[in-house]
């Protein structure tokens, strides 16, 4: 929802008769002279059209007023208008062309309508002296836009209803805009019909002196590839990324998957080949969650991360918050990844897709819900295909697919809304991974089996109890099996994860909201296997993992996180936010309490256009150990919670109506990190011992998607040292990548279709180098003599993806077609060192994806 | 899961992929079953698990393949050996756990490795042999750290060695590595990797547990079992030859053994012989208090020609013993005359056994 806090000039309009007032103001009519019986009335403004306030005056904060002379016809038509007193600084081109589209009710002798002149003086005023007259009343401008772009809808009726109480009901202009002025403060709900369109209400709820300005998208009858874009509303969190549904599908190299372009923000980092982490910040993998409707996904990406488990189509949008974000989330040291799924549609028809690619087809059935009122329900599922192609690849004398690599994945949602203040949503999710392979040719026994399986049922409740009070639950039950065996190393962990979140929110003043909220995780658990043994943090190479007899896991615990948090939400001025919270946190596991306070403001240096924006945010985030660390753990002292300190500072400034641009600063202290060292008595033990520091900035510079393009630039300058053991030197963390640079955009070309690129540039992974080697007669191989930790770095990233988007739209149906060009000028990027047997020779070696035509097709209705 | 364990277990993943020749993971390095330098092969303990009291020999196997730059100079080079011995039960009960100890060690040494005194020495900690003796001490469980999750108490210990095709040279400035340099005996210039080897072997010692060194019955050649026979020439074979039955010729090696004899061969369409060790399946024993067997592999080493693969898998701990576990090899495009073929096959937990036989390529 977007409220501006732009300052719109304060326009008073003032008719100003001759007869009426004294001075040179005064109306004159150019008729004949009114004989003394009959009664002249002068014209009447009926429509004020608002003057465009000048932008150089207002950044230098000028106010005038501008005396103009208008002829009006017998229609009440401003026929000419003319600056009698020019004031210069654009206010004279302004207030013309505003008092140009005037219309009066004409000016009349008797019962006839004349002609007449009148004086007018156009008033420009900032908003910040209607403030300081303590204006009690609130304005509420609308643009109604076609959703997932700017284009507006003119014509659109609007309703605005305080209560029970009618207080408009309009049309938007020409420009899709509508505007009420001097309205009570209060709780307002707003709906939106236009014709071709989904209806729409929202629910607003304006402060005395406010201006909000709100853009409201309406989806399209018969698209689902387009979505509501809220404006920014100030957020609670220092940054939040948010990218709207038509944008992810869009995005090249990804498929149109939508949490696969994550992986294009600020701040995230590339992950090596075919590994699927999501790395944020120079934090680890699996510091930063991924929730979708609260349910926490733990594999967020299918194998080799080549899609994500939840379809795009599904999603209403992606909030990713990079670090310093609200107390409503805990339980990670990197970023927060917060989906949800989108509202059902409410036409009362069935909608459905098909689509098909390289690596997966998919179906996605919508509509109500069969002989059950007011509920609705969406349903997909989807299955790779990649066993089809890529089993016989690896099949092979030595090698051999017991089990070809496939997975799937299948959503079920259904909705009601009870009312315009309360909704529900439920529905259930799963998703598998599996993949078997045996190769013979493996010194240590080559048999790699994985199995990734996920189900899981979650339950949404929104319910805005009052025009102050809103409450939001949440509840999610997920089983995952997660299995992985290479050779004799193995481990299997069953969890029953249920989360419950709930979230009471309260306007305690016009400025200052109250949010308190529970977090609940109980997760009853069972880890077994065998780990190779564990040689410490920062050790040599130990070689084969399966020559140490290993570390057998066998443990069958519950995991008991709950949680609690309040946050004061404060508007101190209309310029200024302050958002301070805390999270207490506790971990049965572990028996240790967190307190995390954290704080954050904005403040809009310039509130008008172009809005400039100051942020800033600090505060401690806690995670508890991982499941395994634990389980290893578990016969000694406990281990505490991993903490960071994140600090981050920044601005954002509008460069014009669609371009953004995002400069921020971060700096993370981490300490407590789950370390692995000798103990006194010369034994392995973890221990917390581990530390470490990000620090960097990112910039985004981002084009606002309008009726044809979007795009951004982002860049993220970062260092991500870690220290092991105390008194050890620090070196930089395995993931830490200096430069990251993605630059992608999409444009509508015309006639439905569509090209878009994307490129990329990010800093070689690092590596330690191997100085020479040593043979182990155990493993029969030789070992990697290391040189300096991560003290070398591979050759540059760098990639270029095209996609080609095809749209044929029909009465009933649309088809689309695609084609990703992943890699397009086929460069070979080095993801990894390969070294000889005796580690006395190497090269780069790539196992990143070559030049890749990706064909998708896809139809729906 | 700690970061590092997820990272580490999702490359090997991507290894694994490499190594079952999935696109874009080419390797054109020279194959390890190549020959054609100063090569450990591997280190045979008898026993191939520790006992508190008992002493477990350690052989070393080696080979030195390295044509010699003089190529009159027929008589083979030599290599000095060197063991350091001692460390039972180091910290972190990783094998880099006993390098202070080995920097102390080298520090007693002459600075001609091979000159120092043994007199004296006590049992395990120094030799210059093929062979190296380990007596297991007797507090070696009793003083081994017991961690959650192993699987078996037990305890480890570990014995260095360093084979130089030169001159070995104690340095005891080196902390974080076995402390000898190996060097051109007239000008002191470090040898390389082709010219000087360093390793180590492990011996574990399980409480109430042995291990066995796989069971190696013989080694076939193109499903012809090798037997020893001495000869003269090529007459003399004629045994191996009626078992032949044709799938090989047979000839009469420069060491008088009958050895199979095959011509060699360039391009495509050449014929390939499998290399098939015979192992025993009871070689892969139950691992330990868990519902698994050991692993048990086989590595294959030509001086010349090559292997179609360098290492086979002779017992998978989840689907049991893979008879089809020989290799093939493919004789080199000119006439090498004797070429030497070694297998080695190896459990996960140490054992080892070593065999080898001549292949005439003319």
């Amino acid at each position: 929802m977007k409220r501006s806090l732009l300052r719109r000039g304060q326009c008073v309009g003032l008719l100003l008769f001759g007869f009426s007032l004294s001075g040179p103001v005064r109306a004159e009519s150019l008729t004949p002279p009114p004989s003394a019986s009959v009664e002249v009335v002068p014209p009447e403004l009926t429509q004020f059209v608002e003057a465009h306030y000048p932008e150089a005056a207002e950044q230098q904060r000028l106010e005038a007023d501008v005396v103009l002379s208008l002829e009006i016809d017998e229609n009440g038509t401003v026929t000419r208008a003319t600056v009698v007193e020019p004031v210069a600084n654009g206010f004279d081109e302004a207030a013309q062309a505003a008092a140009s589209a005037f219309q009066f009710r004409p000016a009349r002798r008797g019962d006839r309508a004349i002609k007449s002149k009148i004086l007018y003086r156009y008033s420009f005023r900032l908003r910040a002296a209607a403030v300081e007259e303590k204006v009690t009343t609130a304005t509420l401008s609308l643009s109604v836009v076609v959703a997932g772009g700017k284009v507006p809808i003119a014509g659109a009726k609007v309703r605005v209803r305080r209560g029970s109480r009618l207080i408009a009901d309009a049309v938007s202009d020409a420009n899709g805009r509508f505007q009420l002025r001097d309205i009570e403060p209060g709780r307002y709900d707003i709906t939106l019909e236009a014709d071709g369109f989904e209806p729409y209400t929202v629910e607003e709820t304006l402060s005395p002196a406010e201006e909000a300005a709100l853009t409201l998208g309406l989806v399209e009858k018969s698209s689902d590839t387009t979505v509501i874009v809220h404006g920014e509303r100030p957020t609670r969190e220092v940054t939040r990324r948010t990218i709207t549904r038509r944008e992810l599908s869009l995005v090249p190299g990804t498929s149109g998957d939508a949490l696969r372009a994550i992986q294009n923000l600020p701040g995230v980092a590339r992950p090596p080949a075919l590994s699927g982490l999501l790395v944020v910040r120079g934090s680890a993998d699996r510091t930063t969650p991924v929730f979708v409707d609260g349910m926490w996904i733990a594999n967020v990406y299918h194998f080799g991360g080549l899609s994500s488990v939840i379809p795009t189509e599904m999603l209403d949008e992606i909030n990713f918050y990079p670090g310093n974000f609200s107390v409503r989330y805990g339980r990670a040291l990197g970023g927060v990844v917060d989906a949800h799924f989108r509202e059902t549609r409410q036409d009362g028809r069935y909608h459905g897709l098909a689509q098909v690619d390289l690596i997966d087809a998919r179906v996605l059935l919508e509509g109500p819900v069969p002989g059950v009122s007011g509920w609705n329900f969406i349903g997909a599922a989807r299955r790779s295909h990649v066993d089809a192609w890529l089993g016989p690849l690896l099949n092979g004398r030595d090698t051999y697919i017991s089990a070809a690599p496939v997975y799937y994945d299948y959503q079920f949602i259904a909705d009601h809304r009870f009312s315009e203040r309360s909704y529900i949503r439920a529905g259930f999710i799963g998703y598998d991974d599996r993949f078997k392979l045996i190769s013979k040719g493996a010194a240590f026994g080559g048999q790699l089996d994985t199995v990734s399986a996920t189900v899981g049922l979650g339950i949404v409740y929104q319910n805005r109890l009052s025009n102050k009070a809103k409450l939001d639950l949440t509840f999610s039950a997920a089983r995952s099996h997660q299995h992985l065996q290479i050779s004799s190393v193995a481990f299997d962990i069953v969890s029953l994860g249920m989360i419950g979140r709930g979230e009471l929110e309260y306007r305690l003043q016009p400025r200052a909201t109250l949010r308190v909220g529970y977090d609940l995780l109980l997760a009853p658990y069972d880890v077994t296997g065998r780990l190779p043994e564990d040689a410490g943090s920062n050790a040599p190479d130990v070689g084969s993992p399966v020559t140490t007899p290993g570390q057998k896991l066998d443990r069958n615990a519950f995991f008991f996180v709950p949680a609690a948090y309040a946050e004061m939400d404060m508007r101190p001025t209309s310029r200024a936010q302050v958002v301070s919270g805390v999270r207490y946190d506790y971990t049965r596991e572990t028996g240790r309490h967190d307190i995390a306070p954290r704080l954050t403001a904005r403040y809009d240096l310039h509130s008008g256009f172009p809005k400039t924006t100051l942020k800033a945010g600090s505060g401690l985030f806690f995670q508890a150990p991982g499941l395994i660390e634990t389980a290893l753990n578990n016969d000694h002292s406990p281990l505490r919670s991993q903490r960071s300190f994140q600090n981050s500072l920044g601005v954002e400034q509008q460069l014009s109506s669609q371009v953004k641009l995002s400069v921020e600063g971060f700096f993370n202290l981490l300490d407590n990190l789950v370390s692995r060292s000798v103990d006194t008595h010369g034994e392995l033990r973890y221990n917390n011992e581990g530390k470490g520091r990000i620090f960097g900035s990112e910039v985004l510079l981002r084009y606002e998607p309008d009726e044809r393009f979007f795009g951004w630039v982002s860049y993220t300058l970062s260092r991500s040292e870690r220290t092991w053991v105390p008194g050890e030197p620090s070196h930089l963390f395995d993931l830490d990548q200096t430069h990251i640079l993605t630059a992608l955009g999409s444009y509508e070309l015309g006639k439905n279709w569509t090209l878009g690129m994307r490129f990329r540039y990010v800093t070689g992974n690092l590596f330690t180098p191997c100085s020479g080697g040593l043979f182990s007669s155990t493993g029969t191989s030789y070992l990697c003599v290391n040189g300096p930790l991560n003290s070398e770095r591979l050759p540059p990233f760098h990639q270029l993806d095209i996609r080609v988007d095809k749209r044929w739209k029909f009465k009933d149906f649309s088809l689309g077609a695609y084609l990703d060009l992943i890699n397009a000028y086929n460069r070979k990027n080095p993801d990894l060192i390969q070294y000889n047997y005796d580690f006395s020779a190497s090269k780069p070696q790539s196992a990143s994806l070559p030049i890749i035509p990706s064909l998708g097709l896809r139809g729906e209705f | 899961m700690k970061h590092g364990t997820a990272v580490s277990l999702r490359l090997a993943a991507l290894v694994i992929f490499c190594a079952g020749g999935l696109a874009g993971c080419d390797n054109d390095f020279e194959a390890p079953s190549q020959l054609d330098s100063l090569r450990v092969l591997a280190v045979r303990p008898e026993p191939a698990s520790g006992r508190p009291g008992i002493t477990s020999k350690l052989t070393l196997t080696f080979v030195d393949a390295r044509e010699p730059p003089d190529q009159a100079a027929l008589q083979p080079r030599e290599i000095q050996i060197a063991w350091l011995g001692g460390c039972h039960n180091p910290p972190t009960r990783q094998y880099f756990g006993c390098f202070p100890l080995l920097s102390q060690l080298a520090a007693r040494l002459s600075p001609r490795v091979v000159e120092t005194q043994t007199v004296g020495v006590p049992p395990g900690f120094f030799a210059t042999t093929t062979d190296f003796e380990i007596p297991v001490p007797n507090d070696i469980l009793t003083k081994a750290a017991s961690m959650p999750g192993d699987p078996v108490h037990f305890g480890v210990s570990y014995a260095f060695f360093a084979v130089c095709a030169g001159e070995l040279r104690a340095r005891p400035d080196l902390e974080n590595r076995i402390p000898l340099d190996c060097v051109d005996p007239a000008t002191g210039a470090p040898r390389d990797h082709r010219d000087f080897v360093t390793g180590y072997t492990s011996l574990y010692t399980y409480d109430g547990f042995d291990n066995e060194s796989p069971i190696l019955d013989g080694l076939r050649f193109n499903d012809v079992a090798i037997q020893p026979a001495q000869c003269e020439n090529d007459g003399d074979c004629a045994s191996l030859r009626d078992a032949a039955s044709g799938a090989f010729d047979v000839g009469c090696s420069p060491s008088h053994k009958c050895s199979p004899l095959v011509p060699p061969c360039a391009g495509k369409g050449c014929p390939e012989y499998l290399v098939y060790p015979e192992v025993d399946p009871s070689s892969a024993e139950a691992l330990p208090n868990e519902a698994a067997t050991e692993i048990v592999w086989s590595n294959y080493y030509t001086t010349a020609g090559s292997f179609d693969a360098d290492t086979e898998l002779v017992n998978d701990p989840a689907s049991g013993f893979i008879a089809d576990h020989g290799s093939y090899f493919h004789p080199p495009a000119y006439a090498a005359g004797t070429v030497s073929l070694w297998v080695t096959v190896h459990d996960q937990r140490g054992g080892a056994a070593v065999g080898s036989f001549d292949v005439l390529v003319r």
